[in-house]
């Protein structure tokens, strides 16, 4: 064997072993999520049906403001609105915020609500733009109005929590179906720890292919769509695995903007959302940690899987693809922002931990995965690697991945048993199984993307195109 | 093996094993739904006899025999149909319960079995009032970790009326590092609520420590009994801010007029917290005389004190809406704001 071969194999070899052991550090980090997330999962309090938990709960349970910023959702705002407002909780005031839309979402919430413009005494202590007016309901003194210039969803949240005076708000999508009780059950470590809880999670899941009557989900079932049958058990393996396992540690770094209850008052001295960004809802989260360990002060971020949140998914790539690279450039600002949480022992197992995940999966991974998907099948077809290497690539990039995503839909069928019928597990089983062979790699690619835009610093959000609630059987 | 294949193999191995997991729950799920169809209808079925043991066929009761041997089906059952009822109806229904042995399998489920269930059988124990039952769920209590048992228990003991002395509660309650839990203040409120005096002789108990006198403070408050107002007044001066803050509130919530001079001092607290809760508490008592102070907090560095003494203000009637009419015409505009926007949430024009 020549020097140049020899030298042209040591470096295959070397970026294989870099490819392949940075993938297996993923799925390590992987499988050590799965474990947590049993163990959090099977000691988790017990589920009481909804009368029950109203009897436990309803005294205890703080008042919440729901806040839900709309923008151009005429055709829907009062589906949601009336959805939000049968919510089954003692005490909450549902605060719309029209963020400048330039449909006839304001004039579509005046007529159907009989809104008329009040006056409310309310503090400033965050930015945003200005409002243009606060509107009330005669018949509905729950439902408050707040209608601003457009700003972004994070200026519409900021707006939202300046003239809620709720010790807790809750932050949704206004196109997003919240389940009956899903306000009881989340405000639960609210309840039992009021003093260390500043933040909670719930689940999001898929609607498509649920029947949903009247914005309520009264029959779970599965999406006809393949890519919205992917994204349910990516949904599944995000918030039942993921997001429980690192709230089980403490370090839980997202809760998703479609769904989270929140401390007013934590959140203000964070400096509530930051505008400007796409990833506000992570980028909030990070800022809760910070503060809490600056201070040295005992807290949690907690997530809670029961209380459930619909939401419809994409069915387009186009438009799936979009969602993707944004949400991945929304992670990737909160990093560069936060970095340096990394590197500095105070802030324990937050930059241990939650951010050496984002880096090595949110920024490094999707690189490196794609990387060998084109070197070491080429290196191994030039004779530079011998089969084991592709093997134990194979196993990084597709085994582990069909071993993680059955996993999550185990967990899921093992604790919580929301779908309702045997064949949707069959189904869901094949899903998971195939979703390593196609839609993973696709995944990377619209994240790579995403990093390209962030290193353009594009702010854009894309349209996100939605068939609507009322479409679905 | 080397490492490499190390990863194939265990990769292929795990790979396996989940799938191998999920066909046996994909089995499980199969033998489930019967099960749960069982279920369905047998709940259905117990909470039909339920109903017409209310309805005087005592020979329902026969039918009750078998199903009611499920502890937690019927603990679930008794929850859903007997906290509706009270009177005879409800005698009815635990009398024939009663006599088919419920009690004890409730007593026994206390400690046996799923965390739901042992829940269940201390939130239906609470319906039939028997000394045995009292005494099964102390013992219960004393051995128990879960806080949410222990909730359940405790509430039980109340319904019974046979909870246990507030202090050894409230000194459980602190050792366990549980005094912020809201769904222990509902519990320590509604014993309170019972018994005023013995939460007085704890809040003037030089020994009980300030965490035990904050909560109690707050359930003082909600108790209605004005025999606290003064004991509420002596402890409001301490130093300890939560204690301040909780003295404030409780005498807002009791809104007598003897608080007035608490009520006054608390609105020139260095705490924002007191200067918002005496604003608060002056507005439900109706103080007149601290409108002045209410005046001047309307130009407050905090938001909420401003806001509370703009809420005071107005509910102050003549005078109090006189005084923000003043104070929406000055030229400060924090004040004139807070004067202007209580009025007009009052809807009352400046």
């Amino acid at each position: 064997m020549s020097d140049a071969l020899v030298t042209l194999v040591g470096y295959a070899q070397a970026i294989a072993w870099f490819v392949i052991g940075a993938g297996a550090l993923q799925n390590l980090l992987y499988l050590v999520q799965l474990g947590l997330a049993a163990v959090a999962l099977s000691q988790r309090p017990s589920i009481p049906q909804s009368t029950v938990l109203w009897r436990r709960y309803a005294e205890a349970s703080p008042p919440i403001a729901l806040l839900a910023p709309a923008y151009n959702e005429a055709l829907t705002i009062v589906q949601s609105v009336r959805s939000l407002l049968s919510l089954r909780y003692p005490s909450f005031e549902v605060i719309v915020v029209n963020d400048g839309s330039s449909d006839a979402t304001l004039r579509t919430l005046i007529d159907a609500y009989g809104l008329r413009p009040i006056q409310r005494h309310f503090d400033q202590p965050l930015e945003h733009q200005p409002i243009r007016g606060i509107y009330g309901a005669e018949h509905q003194p729950r439902l408050i109005v707040v209608d601003k210039a457009n700003g972004g969803k994070a200026d519409a949240l900021n707006a939202g929590i300046n003239v809620s005076r709720a010790p807790i708000f809750c932050s949704m999508d206004a196109d997003s179906l919240l389940e009956p009780d899903a306000l009881l059950r989340a405000v639960r470590p609210f309840v039992e720890d009021p003093e260390r809880t500043i933040a909670v999670g719930g689940t999001v899941r898929i609607a498509n292919g649920c029947v949903i009557r009247d914005g309520r989900v009264i029959q779970v079932g599965l999406p006809r769509s393949f890519l919205a049958l992917l994204q349910t058990v990516e949904y599944l393996r995000a918030f039942l695995m993921a997001r429980l396992a690192w709230s089980r540690i403490n370090a839980l770094t997202i809760i998703s903007g479609a769904f989270g209850l929140f401390r007013r008052a934590r959140v203000i001295e964070a400096g509530g959302y930051t505008r400007g960004t796409v990833g506000e809802d992570m980028e909030l989260v990070v800022k809760l940690h910070r503060l809490m360990r600056d201070k040295r002060l005992p807290y949690r971020v907690g997530f809670v899987p029961e209380p459930v949140c619909w939401t419809e998914a994409p069915e387009s790539l186009r438009v799936l693809g979009r969602q993707r690279s944004r949400w991945h450039r929304g992670a990737l600002e909160t990093f560069e922002r936060h970095w340096d949480v990394m590197f500095k022992p105070r802030y324990g197992r937050l930059g241990a931990l939650g951010f050496t995940y984002i880096l090595l999966v949110d920024i490094l991974g999707p690189v490196i995965e794609l990387l060998g998907y084109l070197l070491i099948p080429a290196f191994w077809a030039l004779g530079l690697l011998s089969i084991d290497y592709l093997l134990a690539f194979l196993a990084v990039s597709f085994t582990f991945g069909v071993v993680i995503s059955v996993g999550a839909l185990a967990l899921e069928e093992s604790e919580l048993r929301r779908f309702p019928r045997a064949r949707h597990l069959l189904i869901l089983t094949a899903v998971a199984v195939l979703e390593n062979f196609g839609y993973r790699q696709l995944n990377n690619v619209w994240r790579l993307r995403g990093l390209w835009q962030w290193m353009r610093r594009s702010q854009s959000w894309g349209t996100m195109t939605r068939k609507g609630f009322s479409a679905q059987a | 093996m080397s490492l490499l294949g190390f990863l194939w193999w265990g990769s292929i191995v795990l790979g396996a094993a989940a799938l191998a997991w999920m066909v046996w729950l994909i089995t499980a799920r199969l033998v489930r739904a019967r099960r749960d169809a069982r279920l369905g209808l047998d709940q259905a079925r117990m909470r039909r006899l339920f109903l017409e043991i209310m309805d005087g066929h005592v020979e329902a009761a026969r039918q009750l025999n078998g199903p009611s041997r499920r502890a937690r089906l019927t603990a679930e059952a008794i929850l859903d149909i007997a906290g509706l009822v009270r009177g005879h109806e409800r005698e009815r229904l635990t009398s024939a319960l009663a006599g088919l042995g419920v009690e004890d399998r409730l007593r026994r489920r206390l400690r046996r079995g799923s965390r739901a269930g042992r829940i269940a059988a201390a939130e239906a124990l609470a319906v039939f009032p028997n000394p045995a039952n009292a005494a099964a769920l102390r013992q219960a209590l004393a051995v128990a970790r879960d806080p949410e048992f222990r909730v359940a228990a405790l509430n039980a003991l109340l319904a019974l009326d046979q909870a246990p002395p507030l202090w050894d509660l409230l000194a459980d309650v602190s050792s366990r590092g549980l005094q912020d839990s809201l769904l222990y203040e509902s519990v320590v409120r509604a014993m309170v609520a019972r018994s005023p005096e013995q939460a007085l002789t704890v809040f003037r108990d030089p020994a009980a420590s300030v965490v035990m006198r904050t909560i109690v403070a707050d359930a003082l408050g909600r108790s209605g009994d004005y025999r606290a107002v003064p004991a509420l007044m002596a402890a409001f001066p301490e130093a300890d801010l939560e204690l301040r803050i909780a003295c404030i509130r409780a005498l807002g919530v009791l809104a007598h007029p003897a608080a007035e001079p608490a009520v006054i001092a608390g609105l020139s607290d260095q705490a924002w917290e007191v200067r918002a809760a005496s604003a608060e508490a002056a507005g439900r008592i109706g103080l007149v005389s601290a409108a002045p102070l209410l005046v001047q907090a309307l130009a407050d560095g905090v938001w909420w004190v401003r806001f509370r003494s703009g809420e005071a203000l107005s509910a102050l009637g003549e005078k109090g809406v006189a005084s923000l009419r003043l104070a929406a015409g000055v030229d400060q505009d924090v004040v004139r704001r807070a004067a202007s926007l209580a009025l007009a949430e009052r809807g009352v024009s400046a």
